[in-house]
């Protein structure tokens, strides 16, 4: 059982799938008038065609599989009676782009390298002579094969257009016997970045950070690849107190198949689905990494989980399922760190009012992670159409933002001492707070436009079982609706890039609770280039427009010493006490860091 | 008529431009001979851009391009950047028709995502350099009116000038192109871009070195010069194979994402 989803989830999952994808064909479907045939050999193929022309206004569009006996060449160089032999001229061949098979039994010293299954006479003679340019002997075998086909009817849109046949020529076709040819594709990545900083904190602090990520891909062959990265961070915080964290974490660290239509995906990986930048409401099944905020972009706030991913191919339509044993809550800051969601110094806990009361219970109390092994998966449909990509998601998995509770022992101590924080301190055995990951479930529609000199996307997910607190401190149950409409687009056609967000979250719940129940912010990103893209500049903005609630990050990033970046980035922080930019108004943070890739 | 610029590193994609009814003939005919060229069905090539800014160390950006020209002015094409370091694995996936952009997607190894983005961009620059999004796209002759201006000499080449205006301004950056056509070659051996409202060319492209490979004209090392900033773009081709009947798969979405 991969995911525990439920019959009847999947079922609507399905019939909305079905209805969507219905109604937008008959959308983009127009006038007939003649009918054609066409033949090809891979369902992704027809299908590709199939969408071409459903685009192009032909109707009544079918894919009929059939046999068919079709003449194929193989061509081959060989007998070799050596592997290494063998194997040496694949890569020689490979050098010069031409993809070879080794097949054969190594034996009795009898080993061929198929050039390829040709059906197309000129495909193959243009192969020959490349491969015989090289200075090879090629061999040339006819034989004829039942093989499957795809056949397109329909009707086309326009006029005049004969009723036609044809069979759309091919690359060389994959032989059926292969040794694999264990040729080895070793590649490294390195990266560090290195930051130092300092705070307008209440008392002057400097946090420094550095962080080290290295990735090495290893094609085993055409079809195998492994993928292991590792990344470490440093944290050192400079301040009234000194504090040190370090950890060494596993980065994207997984094995790959890519096969005919599909592609396998096992171990350590980053899923992030959704169309919009930054903050989409589908990215809820990659672990977020949130030590330093929100003040990263977007790929280092992201790490990768343990899961097993299955990509099917379908054309212009791709069919996404991940299950992830264990889902993994949110790496946080620690207590005493600069980007602390819980701060004693201050006495203030995200998402909480800074009341004298909980002021207090923060300084004295304790936070707990409330961890919960929680399966976690999903199914993503997308498809590209003409000038549009669209897609829907159903997960089950838990929460991947903090949310704050005051536990329940702690709220029941509270009432019995009449809000007596010593008291109830006193009487409570457990921790203070809980941070909670409860499991969700989404169900999400995506949408893309390419509007030629701008896109727009759109996305919107439907989220039960959220978090919220009721009025007693309580958790509770609510359903919510996020949503974003984002626009990316370049003034005047030139090198600047602008993306605009708009987005909204409204909450239900069966019983009253203190939460926001409406939010809606506008979201901002400026890019532009100067000197060639020697020098970028950037913006990130974040508007509340239900509530005060501001961040603004102009940076400057020296790109004119490569592989060297010099890194200039203000952050600033403003807004009301619930919100981030309240919560973190106190700690505006200038930056200076140094990258390197190689 | 299509220039090779990029060509063979990024891709024989630069083109010319041609051919209303009221141009010179002779115009006509070269722009359509130099659209026509033979230039492969489609090509696999290995280059560099050196992106060099007077005064200061180049900056690299090395790439691999697959190319299929599908006929009936349906052009596909992939990049792959291999470096620098950042910039590795990152893809630019294109569909033209006709000199129309259809869709262009990228794909970003960081997120390991592939994303659509706006497909009809002109005036920015790729990556950096000095050359324009246009630049790249497959630009039929009919989208421009031709006229030959005069005959000029390069080097050992008695090359034609050719003067190509846009018939709808706003399907390019530009407001003029003068090309310095190779007869022999039907290689576009220097080109001067010009801007609505200036009188001097605002950069040009010049080929500095060129090769028949496996049958076809090639340029092999060209530069592109920004003449009002003097920052210039060198494209440099390590190799090509033409014709290795590379499939509409090879273009795919599922391409792009697979490094």
């Amino acid at each position: 059982m991969l995911i525990a989803v439920s019959h009847f989830r999947t079922l609507i999952f399905l019939v909305t799938l079905f209805v969507i994808n219905t109604l937008l064909s008959t959308l983009v479907a127009q006038e007939h008038s003649n009918w054609f045939e066409q033949m090809y050999e891979t369902q992704s193929a027809a299908q590709e065609r199939v969408d071409v022309l459903v685009a192009q206004g032909a109707t009544n569009i079918s894919i009929e599989k059939k046999q068919t006996l079709v003449l194929f060449t193989q061509l081959r160089i060989g007998p070799i009676s050596q592997m290494d032999e063998a194997q040496r001229v694949q890569r020689r061949l490979a050098q010069h782009g031409v993809e070879t098979q080794i097949f054969g039994n190594q034996h009795i010293q009898q080993l061929w390298i198929s050039v390829g299954i040709f059906k197309s006479r000129d495909y193959l003679q243009r192969t020959k002579n490349r491969v015989e340019s090289l200075g090879y002997k090629v061999d040339s075998h006819p034989f004829e094969q039942q093989q499957l086909r795809y056949i397109v009817r329909g009707y086309l849109a326009e006029d005049g257009t004969e009723q036609r046949q044809e069979v759309l020529d091919s690359v060389p076709e994959k032989t059926t016997e292969v040794t694999s040819a264990l040729f080895a594709s070793i590649e490294l990545k390195n990266e560090l970045y290195s930051e130092l900083g300092r705070s307008t904190a209440e008392h002057e602090t400097y946090p420094n950070y550095l962080r080290i990520g290295s990735e090495l891909n290893w094609a085993l062959s055409p079809g195998w690849k492994i993928r292991i990265g590792a990344r470490a961070d440093a944290y050192v915080l400079s301040a009234v107190n000194e504090v040190r964290d370090y950890k060494l974490l596993l980065d994207q660290a997984y094995l790959r198949y890519r096969g005919e239509s599909a592609r396998l995906t096992l171990g350590a990986q980053t899923v992030i689905w959704g169309q919009a930048d930054e903050f989409s409401p589908l990215d809820l099944l990659s672990r977020q990494d949130i030590r330093r905020g929100f003040i990263d972009e977007l790929p280092e706030r992201r790490l990768a989980t343990p899961a097993l991913r299955l990509e099917w191919f379908l054309g212009s339509a791709k069919l996404d399922v991940l299950y992830i044993p264990n889902s993994l809550s949110p790496l946080t800051a620690d207590r005493d760190q600069f980007w602390t969601l819980m701060s004693p110094q201050s006495g203030q806990l995200l998402g909480f009012s800074e009341t004298p009361l909980i002021a207090r219970l923060v300084t004295q109390g304790s936070l707990s992670i409330r961890e919960e092994e929680q399966e976690s998966g999903g199914i993503r449909f997308t498809q590209s159409l003409n000038s549009m990509d669209w897609g829907m998601s159903y997960l089950e998995t838990q929460n991947p933002q903090p949310y704050f509770i005051v536990s329940p022992e702690m709220v029941q101590n509270l009432v019995l001492s009449n809000n007596d924080v010593d008291t109830a301190l006193a009487a409570t055995s457990g921790p203070t707070f809980f941070e909670v990951h409860p499991k969700i479930v989404a169900t999400g529609l995506e949408f893309a436009w390419d509007l030629g000199l701008s896109l727009l996307r759109f996305e919107v997910a439907n989220l039960q079982d959220m978090p919220v607190t009721g009025v007693d401190l309580a958790l509770l149950e609510s359903e919510q609706l996020h949503w974003i409409l984002d626009m990316e687009f370049y003034p005047g056609d030139k090198d600047t890039r602008i993306n605009i967000q708009l987005t909204g979250n409204r909450k239900t719940a069966d019983e009253p609770f203190l939460d926001d129940d409406e939010t809606y912010a506008l979201n901002g990103q400026l890019e532009y280039a100067f000197a060639n893209d020697r020098v970028r500049f950037q913006l990130r903005s974040r508007i509340g427009l239900s509530e005060e609630d501001y961040y603004l990050s102009p940076k400057l990033v020296f790109r004119n010493f490569e592989p060297h970046e010099l890194i200039v980035a203000y952050h600033t922080f403003d807004g009301d006490e619930q919100t981030i930019g309240g919560f973190f108004d106190s700690r505006d943070y200038l930056a200076l860091g140094w990258s390197v890739a190689f | 008529m299509r220039f090779s610029i990029l060509l063979a590193v990024i891709a024989p994609i630069l083109t010319l431009f041609v051919q209303p009814s009221w141009a010179t003939e002779d115009g006509d005919l070269l722009a359509q001979r130099v659209y026509e060229r033979p230039d492969g069905i489609d090509f696999v090539s290995v280059g560099e851009m050196h992106l060099i800014s007077p005064g200061t160390k180049p900056r690299i950006r090395r790439m691999t391009t697959y190319r299929l020209d599908e006929g009936a002015g349906g052009i596909r094409s992939l990049i792959r950047f291999s470096s620098p370091a950042d910039m590795k694995g990152v893809g630019l996936l294109t569909h033209d028709v006709s000199g129309v952009n259809k869709e262009q997607l990228v794909f970003l190894p960081d997120l390991d995502r592939a994303r659509r983005i706006a497909s009809s961009r002109k005036g920015g620059r790729f990556v950096g350099s000095d050359i324009f999004f246009e630049d790249l796209r497959d630009r039929p002759p009919n989208l421009d009116k031709h006229a030959i201006v005069k005959a000029m000499p390069i080097g050992s080449c008695d090359c034609i000038v050719l003067e190509s205006i846009p018939l709808r301004a706003q399907s390019t950056v530009y407001s003029k192109r003068l090309s310095w056509i190779d007869p022999d070659t039907l290689l576009a051996m220097k080109i001067e871009f010009y801007r609505s409202g200036d009188e001097d060319p605002i950069k040009s492209f010049k080929v500095l070195s060129k090769k028949k490979i496996e049958g076809y004209w090639t340029v092999t090392h060209s530069v592109m010069t920004d003449l009002i900033s003097q920052h210039s773009t060198e494209i440099r081709l390590e190799s090509i194979d033409y014709d290795m009947g590379l499939s509409r798969d090879r273009f795919s979405r599922r391409s792009l994402e697979e490094l």
